[in-house]
């Protein structure tokens, strides 16, 4: 694992990941439930902070040079602070992972197996996991590489197969519910950009370091531009106003895709796209959650992880009695945790380990002279 | 040792997985379902409905290559609601039912005024549904409708349910209206539901629906002069407020009502002839850009104001006719204009005092002229739009005949 | 050829050449597997050749070809995915059909290993998206047989190949009558005995014709063996399990090395092609040798290659 680098289309392709998995479950209807017609608005004031938050991410970086934050964490408080930070983002990996399978599990077996039980569902996941956890770290990158853009042009295909049925007027009232709504209340939607976790832990992986402000760049711009193109495929079809909550609202959308007599009834070849998407995101979670482990506890090799870590995530996805308790875990207490735990809890460490450098810096310079 | 475990755990776990999934597979495995094509529903008495449905059997392609025609098969049940109906039907026929190739779903206008939307509802949740099947609200009990559909183009009865709403591009006498698209609008607030207006073919063919029939086109269902093997027909739109029928729209408001929506391609209208009196003269119209709509919420009586164009061309020839002086065509145009100014405005206030709905959506075009969603809604656009005015400005152009310049 | 090959890679070859131990060694076939990185599932790592012009293409890109004595097979080391699916005479045409012709080989890979494993998932679970036409047609081709679509599927497919292997015994004279005559009679009398589906049978025919597309034959063999797997995965449970097989199948084609060289080259990781993708550019553009291969030589053509021309507009 520590041979093997990451290029840099791999790496963009990974933060993107995270984004792509949940459009595909419940993010777009939150965001324009909430934002009402201002959905829109909110979203690109919301990528412009998320760009500048990461560019603030990639600068305080710079000066760890090869280091990511559970090194940075060491760095900052010692081994135990480390310990406690390691522990925390393995949990936040597993848990959210675990929840969005579950939900998943629970559409598709609305859609397509009413009489299967979503355990076996979530065993064939977790099967598969297995398998594809066995193959080196490069192979989930790679994978995920080749199938990202089948999702991101399926995404492109929704809306445009769409734009008849679209009501451009939608967008009207501009300010939705009101300026305070759009804009102070809207800011939570930044959860959404917690793809920029990766950032944290991509410095050692990375082939060509420099590039990580382009990275990350790149990466928001390329999520929040997808973001747009859901949003809006869900706002000009859709009424907002009295709102029925469907389960995979772009799963909806897809169901009025028709070209004359003949296409109709499209969805499940985008649920064939969006299911390799999301074992694409499963896979790497794990990976990144088994390298943390070993990082924290230094052993040597990965190999009995791999059972474990799979098996984890499908007792944590089990924990839910049934579907109301992990959507309700998915709409409101998951992006509260992306925001505390991505933004919040990450950029303190960076600044306090920042503060802390410069000051071990001024105190040498102050040695010397 | 260990790869003999290794692929006996592989064999057992895939007999597991199949056993998991088998009870799914036996419920939507192609060999176990019966595909529903239509449904029709009626109110039977108090708090049971009718529930119609029509299969069909598959054709038996012969050697020749050539195909006979499918016979249909309709069965009715009597239930407290649509899924009880299915659940019945499922112990009666051999295989289970499937609604995922149903093309139309019928409401009897009896049924309809009562409200809808709780079968709207059921409907839209049920994952085999499709959101493009066609709503038709029938003049005359759902059943009637379904066993009297026989169509005389089409072998598969489910080919003439995909294509005879394209008509409404051609004609305009009817529109697309689908479950999705109800749906959509029974939920919003810019908007109200439509479906298409069905009924049967009227074996009255008196000189009097003859005449009128020259003169206008103010014909629905249940009154077109047509004969044919078909028994159905399908002619005119059903307006809705939220999920009851409030009216419907012969003929002619239909043509309208697809020209606010943008949604038809061309269509003849019969003008009276400004040059040869007593004469009608047959323009095909088609719409040149998208109605321009501007609505002032200044007042709590909305003023709409609408423009059109058109581009036409002269159908009907006759003789000592010259079609292609300009100011012959002026005069046309000015009298085609005069026509549909009548009509859109005719329409238009139809739709806000008798019908009292929005079913053209006009209020998305007064949604920019608020700052928020709260300030829309407690302008309580549906009420005001009761005494909304409207002003029609129409700008339409006859060009020329088409072959025919002049005689 | 000393000036081209990147020597590392000649010293690799000749170190597991070198340092294998066995009794004998017959074939290019057996030296194949005795030298590559892993055997895994069957998916080839190293092209094997009998054509002289294709090896000395490869040669000239900067590759490593071993003969093995008394074999008319030369194996080509290193090999990536896209070399699996091209063919030498792509060259000699012109750049348009050249391309089109990959295209269709791209196509004739997917329908080997993906068609009959859709088929089932579709008829199984997911025959909305069918137009209602073919799914009557399809019902009315099933009326009368009395297997299950996965028994049918799998008879027919096992009998495909069972007439593949056995037109390979028979004489030559009429290996190639017994081939046809098999298939048809077979396809036909099984159709009016009501064992199968007509549709069935082009959908196997279609999965047997795409198969023969393919330039390389063991790399159509592996295809053709995990088509079974992938026509087990949609039965059990439709596009999900051929979702997931699929994403399992690209995570083991992703971690491939051949000799060092990542077997998805230059799709994943992104490398610059530098003009030898899968497409082909204009003889002219070919500038450069592959950029994997790491050859010491890596311009082959200077940037004006044409110099008449050049010389003409000059």
């Amino acid at each position: 694992m520590t041979n093997s680098k990451i290029g840099t289309v791999e790496a963009i392709m990974l933060i993107l990941t995270i984004i792509v998995t949940h459009t595909i479950l419940s993010l777009p209807r939150e965001m324009t439930v909430a934002a009402k017609s201002a959905a829109i608005l909110n979203l690109i004031f919301v990528s412009i902070i998320a760009i500048i938050i990461s560019y603030f991410i990639v600068k305080m970086l710079r000066n760890f040079a090869g280091q990511d934050i559970i090194d940075i964490s060491e760095f900052l408080g010692g081994k135990f602070f480390k310990n406690i930070i390691g522990i925390i983002f393995i949990l936040y990996f597993l848990v959210t992972s675990s929840i969005l399978l579950r939900n998943f599990a629970e559409s598709l077996k609305i859609i397509n197996y009413p009489m299967t039980n979503v355990i076996f569902i979530l065993s064939l996941f977790i099967v598969a996991l297995c398998c594809a956890n066995r193959l080196a770290f490069n192979a989930s990158l790679k994978t995920n590489l080749l199938v990202l853009p089948f999702v991101l042009a399926s995404m492109i295909f929704l809306f445009f197969a769409n734009m008849n049925k679209f009501m451009p007027e939608r967008i009207f009232p501009i300010f939705g519910d009101g300026l305070i709504n759009t804009f102070v209340l809207g800011l939570s939607n930044i959860s959404s950009f917690s793809g920029i976790v990766f950032l944290y832990f991509l410095p050692p992986f990375l082939k060509e370091p420099e590039k990580l402000k382009k990275i990350a760049l790149i990466s928001v711009g390329i999520s929040s531009i997808y973001l747009i193109l859901c949003v809006s495929t869900l706002l000009f079809m859709f009424s907002f106003f009295i709102t029925t909550n469907e389960i995979t609202p772009l799963y909806n959308a897809t169901r009025y895709i028709e070209f004359g007599n003949f296409f109709q009834r499209l969805e499940s070849i985008f649920l064939l796209v969006w299911i390799l998407a999301f074992a694409c995101y499963l896979s790497i979670i794990s990976k990144f959650s088994m390298s943390i482990f070993q990082k924290l506890t230094k052993i040597e090799t990965k190999k009995p992880l791999i059972d474990i870590f799979a098996f984890l995530i499908l007792g944590i996805s089990l924990i839910p009695k049934d579907y109301s308790i992990s959507s309700n875990f998915e709409t409101n207490i998951y992006p509260y945790l992306a925001l505390g735990i991505v933004f919040f809890l990450g950029i303190s460490i960076l600044v306090l380990a920042n503060l802390q450098k410069r000051k071990q810096n001024m105190g040498i310079k102050n040695s010397n002279n | 040792m260990n790869k003999l475990v290794r692929n006996i755990f592989i064999f057992i776990l895939i007999i597991v997985f199949i056993m998991a999934f088998s009870n799914s597979y036996l419920s939507l495995s192609i060999d176990n379902l019966a595909y529903i094509l239509a449904i029709g529903i009626d109110k039977a008495d108090e708090n049971n409905l009718l529930v119609t449905f029509q299969f069909s059997t598959t054709t038996q392609a012969n050697e020749a290559g050539t195909a006979e025609k499918a016979p249909a098969i309709i069965n009715s049940v009597k239930a407290s609601s649509i899924s009880s109906a299915i659940n019945l039907l499922n112990g009666y026929v051999g295989k289970q039912l499937n609604m995922s190739h149903c093309k139309i779903i019928i409401f009897s206008e009896e049924f309809a005024l009562d409200g809808i939307s709780e079968e709207v509802y059921t409907l839209i949740n049920d994952t085999q549904v499709r959101p493009s099947a066609n709503i038709v609200i029938s003049k005359c009990p759902a059943k009637d409708y379904i066993e009297n559909t026989s169509p005389e183009l089409e072998n598969l009865i489910s080919k003439y349910y995909e294509i005879f709403t394209n008509s409404s591009q051609y004609t305009g006498f009817t529109a697309d209206s689908t479950i999705g698209k109800f749906f959509n609008n029974l939920i919003c607030t810019t908007y109200q539901p439509t479906a298409i207006l069905g009924g049967l073919t009227s074996d009255n063919l008196s000189d009097e629906s003859n005449s009128d029939y020259n003169k206008n086109y103010n014909i629905k269902s249940n009154t077109a002069p047509i004969e044919g093997e078909n028994g159905s027909e399908n002619i005119g739109i059903a307006a809705f407020h939220r999920d009851k029928i409030v009216g419907e729209l012969d003929a002619l408001e239909s043509i309208a009502f697809l020209t606010l929506n943008n949604n038809i391609n061309r269509f003849l209208v019969s003008i009276p002839d400004p040059i040869n009196s007593g004469r009608n003269l047959d323009i095909y119209l088609s719409p040149k850009n998208s109605p321009s709509v501007k609505v002032d919420t200044s007042s709590s009586s909305p003023f709409i104001n609408v423009s059109l164009d058109f581009s036409g061309q002269i159908y009907s020839m006759s003789d000592n006719s010259e079609y292609l002086k300009p100011e012959v065509l002026d005069t046309i145009s000015e009298s085609c204009k005069q026509y549909l100014e009548t009509l859109f405005l005719n329409y238009l206030y139809k739709t806000s005092k008798e019908l009292k709905s929005d079913i053209n959506g006009l209020g998305k075009y007064a949604l920019k002229n608020f700052f928020n969603t709260q300030e829309f809604d407690s302008y309580n656009w549906h009420k005001n739009y009761q005494n909304a005015f409207f002003k029609v400005d129409i700008n339409s152009i006859v060009k020329s005949g088409m072959l025919i310049t002049d005689t | 050829m000393k000036n081209i090959t990147n020597s590392d890679l000649v010293n690799e070859v000749k170190y597991r050449l070198n340092n294998l131990d066995t009794d004998s060694l017959l074939s290019a076939g057996e030296l194949e597997q005795f030298i590559v990185d892993s055997n895994a599932l069957g998916i080839p790592e190293l092209l094997a050749t009998e054509r002289p012009d294709k090896a000395s293409k490869y040669l000239l890109k900067g590759r490593v070809v071993v003969i093995v004595n008394g074999t008319p097979y030369g194996i080509i080391i290193p090999a990536v995915l896209i070399d699996f699916l091209t063919s030498p005479e792509d060259t000699n045409l012109k750049v348009n059909f050249a391309n089109f012709l990959r295209g269709i080989r791209v196509l004739a890979s997917f329908i080997t290993l993906l068609l009959p494993g859709f088929y089932v998932a579709i008829t199984s679970f997911h025959q909305e998206i069918l137009p209602t036409n073919l799914l009557f047609s399809i019902l009315a081709s099933r009326e009368n047989v009395p297997f299950p679509i996965i028994v049918e599927i799998l008879l027919m497919e096992f009998s495909f190949e069972l007439i593949r292997e056995a037109s390979l015994r028979v004489p030559s004279a009429i290996g190639s009558t017994i081939g046809i005559v098999g298939a048809l009679i077979l396809g036909q009398a099984a159709v009016s005995a009501g064992i199968v589906s007509p549709i069935l049978i082009i959908i196997v025919a279609m999965t047997g014709i795409s198969s023969f597309a393919i330039p390389d034959y063991s790399f159509g063999f592996h295809l053709r063996y995990f088509r079974f797997a992938f026509v087990l995965l949609g039965f059990m449970a439709g596009f999900l399990g051929i979702s997931l097989g699929l994403f399992v199948y690209i995570s083991l084609v992703c971690s491939l090395k051949s000799f060092g060289v990542a077997f998805t080259l230059p799709f994943a990781p992104v490398n610059n092609s530098n003009g030898n993708g899968y497409l082909l550019s204009p003889i002219w553009k070919r500038e450069y040798r592959p950029s994997y291969v790491g050859a010491k030589k890596e311009k082959e053509q200077p940037k004006i290659s044409m110099k008449w021309k050049y010389n003409k507009m000059k």
